[in-house]
């Protein structure tokens, strides 16, 4: 390590060793570039936050690069660089760098000395340039040190790595004190229509930015990548009101579903937490063709198209549409209440014209036509179908029964959920559970025969035993048993601000000859009343 | 001035301060021939205008805070609304000041006006049907502030004693010593004066009134304190039959459950044993099928609130009214245990159990005498239960 050789500099010094170096009308040494020197990652994150705070950083961000270097010892560090000669943005820089124990260098191409400090209150020079090699070489009190270049690290990886912080109070209390104008709201594509129709029927202002059905243009040069997968992943927009949030409180119940605190059109933060820096300050490193939203429980930005928002008046099924407009009243509970419990859910077995018992043995065949969900496992199961295809969301329906959601469809869709007791179809609607067969053994059209209601609905037998008729009609949108469980109390519809303001009568002045001739209709109602407020009323003022 | 024009005046003066809060101004009674040109400039389409559409956020505001965020219908889609605000207007013109300058007999052709207004706006369905879900919210939304409309009276005390200026701006002192006491501001609900004006006929309009917007009479059984439970008892037989609606009878137990079980009993429990008494066998089927809706709506509120959620009974030296209401529910499991509870829960063998306890509790807290004869009132009037 050579001895310092660092040289204060007095104003109008001349003859700077270090290329580039250069005073400004302060007197302060500047440079054509600037880096700031912190030795780990983490202090390297600690003074992007402190810079990002900087409004001057704007003007840093088109030549800030990072870079991973090291010195001939082998030891770490990173390097931020940028180009900047106004020291008073160059002062500010270096309060942060030395906040997260770094140091500010000025310079150019591979010599850079030391900020200007306490010690030397217009900056430094050196007594002679270090012969070292390496892609840098600092000049600092400490030493004179060579690096060489690692690795660039871009500032866009960087930022979508960052997790954000958990703010006091989490998401309820974000949602209480309602700081933004909206909120966004990101859930799998396949909930979109149903909590679309839900905030609707609440009177909520919302609007959703659907998947992108076009590729995005490619970049010049590149060749278009085909990708057949849709994403899984769809964005709302939520006008905040007292209502709204508390709807968006009971809809985060669902699984998959997440709020975030809009920062601008393409930058977003989970409700509930804080980004470590101001992102706002990064904005135009981000493709503006797209939405970069932070989540706690994600280990990078999810990023989706930046499509624009369609409001919910446009998506709402035709149907619901039409009820709303004849007047009738909305469906509110239509979407939240427990699916209706058919008398037949609870009764005992179906009528069975003979004894059927459940024996366990290997099954005649392997493929499921329905799988029975518990309740504790319907979280997971709303994770599923985040990431499971829309179209398989077509192909299965499910019911809501005592011990959890039953899903019925074609076999495929239903193993591929993975979840609950797989059942098989023992006989055309007869259910059995795979690992067990039916005593007497029989073909499928005459055990079909011996149980009444069979075509009315699916017969389920569990393993205890206990067998249950289920109609056709029960069956619904395997959405639907997630949202069967959100029941808002409906006070929820009693935002504060819509309690309406106290009416107080006031007697408008009639005139002296009034009951002459009376009331001649509406014209007259009207026409004496005040149209302005007289000397009387200022008087009766408190 | 056009009526089209004075329409929407008398919306911006009335209405919406009506639905919204504000100053409400009143001003020469609109009489049938105002109520009539009122419908024909709606029926023009009023509701199209900013005002129109000011006018229905406000009320969309009232029914959200009722936790029905419905929309309800135009003032152009229901054909009482005009004749209903009509007749607020000129019932509340009753009360003006310059009302007294005219002759009783003027005054009181004035009020069956009113009246006859009030009941041209009385809802004419008669079965529970979404249509009669909507209109309730409607009118509600329109009425629903009855309750709390004021007055802010100013009493100016002089050489010559106290003067009442009742809504109404005190005239300027021109002769002020300046040593004259300050003005005393008085804010008054008109509800209870509406009550007594004309003879009783005012009471007769309040009563039309609600009964054009059943909602507004069944949501605030206590008159909103206003000590108007005997003066002003709602007229619960005649609007049994929107509670067999089921988001209305879910709405207004909610709303009993807030105003809690004992303070709804003292309103409820006179007017429903009473009819219990006049009721026999012979009645129309009709009343018994009201009463038979108003006993299983009690029995719901006993589930709600004592079963399910446990609230304490009312301590033995509560009103008497306030204890037959749990008397009456114990009588109803004995006599009528299908009015008593649901199906469901007579299945339930969890449930079961805890409404045969507060059965019991009931019987113990109301006396095992009053609760015999009141069993035996329900009988009488209803029969005893099917098999």
């Amino acid at each position: 390590m050579p001895a310092p050789v660092l040289e204060p500099v007095a104003l109008q010094h001349a003859g700077f060793r270090i290329p580039g170096l250069a005073q400004d009308g302060r007197g302060v040494v500047v440079g054509g570039e600037a880096l700031i020197f912190v030795p780990g990652l983490e202090r390297l994150v600690a003074s992007l936050r402190l810079l990002s705070e900087e409004p001057a950083l704007g003007d840093l961000l088109p030549t800030l690069r990072i870079e991973e270097v090291k010195n001939p010892l082998g030891a770490r560090g990173y390097l931020l660089r940028f180009r900047s000669s106004d020291s008073r943005t160059l002062d500010r820089c270096a309060r942060a760098a030395a906040l997260c124990l770094g140091s500010l260098c000025v310079g150019a191409d591979r010599h850079f000395v030391l900020y200007r400090d306490r010690r030397a209150p217009l900056g430094y020079d050196v007594s002679e340039l270090a012969g070292e090699s390496g892609d840098y070489l600092l000049y600092t009190h400490s030493a004179t040190q060579a690096y060489t270049r690692v690795a660039e690290l871009p500032l866009l990886r960087l930022l979508s790595r960052l997790r954000p912080l958990a703010s006091p109070g989490g998401r309820r209390a974000a949602l209480r004190r309602g700081e933004q104008d909206s909120l966004w709201l990101l859930l799998p594509v396949g909930l979109v229509g149903r909590v679309l129709r839900y905030l609707w029927q609440r009177g909520n202002t919302a609007a959703a930015a659907l998947p992108d059905a076009l590729p995005a243009p490619p970049a010049p040069g590149d060749r278009p990548a085909r990708n057949d997968a849709p994403p899984a992943l769809s964005l709302l927009q939520l006008a905040w009101s007292a209502s709204a949030a508390s709807h968006v409180d009971l809809l985060l119940q669902l699984p998959g579903v997440q709020a975030l605190q809009p920062l601008s059109d393409q930058l977003a933060v989970e409700l509930g937490y804080t980004y470590p820096l101001r992102l706002l300050s990064f904005e135009r490193l981000f493709d503006r063709a797209q939405r970069h939203l932070f989540l706690a429980g994600e280990q990078s930005a999810v990023v989706l198209p930046a499509t624009p928002f369609i409001p919910a008046e446009r998506l709402i099924e035709l149907r619901l549409t039409a009820e709303a407009l004849s007047g009738a009243p909305l469906p509110v509970d239509a979407a939240v209440r427990p699916l209706p419990r058919h008398p037949l859910f609870t009764t005992s077995a179906p009528p069975v014209r003979l004894p059927l018992r459940l024996v366990s043995e290997p099954t005649p065949t392997d493929s499921p036509t329905a799988a029975l969900v518990p309740w504790t496992q319907s979280r997971l199961l709303g994770r599923l179908l985040g990431v499971l295809p829309p179209p398989l969301f077509r192909q299965v329906s499910a019911a809501c029964i005592d011990e959890g959601i039953l899903i019925v469809g074609d076999g495929a869709a239903v193993a591929s959920l993975c979840l609950g007791r797989l059942f098989y179809s023992a006989a055309p609607s007869v259910l059995v559970p795979l690992g067990h067969s039916l005593v007497p053994r029989l073909r499928g059209d005459l055990l079909q025969a011996k149980i009444d209601g069979s075509d009315s609905g699916y017969v389920v037998f569990f393993p205890s035993g206990a067998q249950l008729l289920l109609k056709h009609e029960l069956f619904g949108p395997i959405s639907a048993p997630l949202f069967s469980r959100l029941q808002p109390p409906e006070a929820h519809g009693a935002p504060p601000e819509a309690q309406p303001a106290v009416t107080r009568i006031r007697n408008d002045s009639l005139g002296l000859l009034w009951p002459l001739w009376g009331s001649a209709g509406l014209a007259d109602a009207v026409a004496a009343a005040p149209e302005d407020a007289s000397d009387d009323e200022q008087e009766r003022e408190p | 001035m056009s009526d089209a024009a004075a329409a929407e005046a008398f919306l911006g003066r009335f209405v919406l301060p009506l639905v919204e809060g504000g100053e409400l101004h009143v001003g020469p009674p609109l009489g049938p021939a105002g109520v009539k040109q009122l419908a024909a400039a709606i029926a023009l389409g009023l509701d199209g205008t900013p005002l129109g559409e000011r006018i229905h956020a406000a009320r969309q505001l009232r029914l959200a805070a009722l936790g029905r965020p419905a929309a309800p219908r135009r003032l152009a889609e229901d054909q009482g609304s005009a004749p209903l605000l009509g007749a607020l207007h000129d019932l509340l013109f009753l009360a003006h000041p310059d009302a007294a300058r005219l002759k009783p007999s003027r005054l009181t052709a004035l009020a069956r006006a009113t009246q006859s207004l009030a009941k041209a706006a009385r809802l004419r369905l008669t079965d529970p049907s979404p249509e009669a879900d909507a209109l309730l919210l409607s009118r509600h939304s329109l009425l629903g502030g009855l309750w709390s409309l004021r007055r802010l009276d100013i009493q100016r005390n002089s050489a010559s004693g106290p003067q009442l200026f009742r809504g109404v701006a005190p005239p300027r002192r021109w002769l002020s010593l300046g040593s004259e006491p300050p003005d005393e501001h008085i804010e008054t609900r008109i509800v209870p004066e509406l009550l007594g004006l004309c003879d009783g006929l005012g009471r007769s309009v309040v009563q039309a009134l609600l009964q054009a917007s059943p909602l507004t009479d069944l949501w605030d059984p206590l008159r909103a304190g206003l000590g108007l439970a005997s003066a002003l008892p709602f007229g619960w037989l005649e609007h049994a039959r929107w509670l067999r609606l089921p988001a209305t009878a879910r709405l207004l137990v909610r709303r009993y459950l807030e105003l809690e079980l004992p303070a709804v009993a003292g309103a409820l429990c006179p007017s429903l044993l009473s009819t219990l008494e006049q009721t026999t066998p012979g009645s129309p089927p009709s009343r018994q099928r009201a009463l038979c809706t108003w006993l299983s709506l009690v029995s719901h509120l006993h589930l709600a609130a004592h079963v399910l959620t446990r609230c304490p009974l009312p301590q033995p030296s509560a009103q008497p009214a306030v204890l037959d209401l749990y008397g009456l529910y114990a009588a109803l499991f004995e006599q009528r245990p299908d009015l008593a509870m649901p199906p469901d829960v007579v299945s339930d063998p969890q449930l079961r159990p805890q409404v045969e306890l507060h059965v019991q509790l009931c019987r113990e807290r109301v006396g095992p005498t009053r609760t015999r004869a009141l069993g035996e009132l329900c009988v009488r009037a209803l029969g005893s239960a099917p098999a």
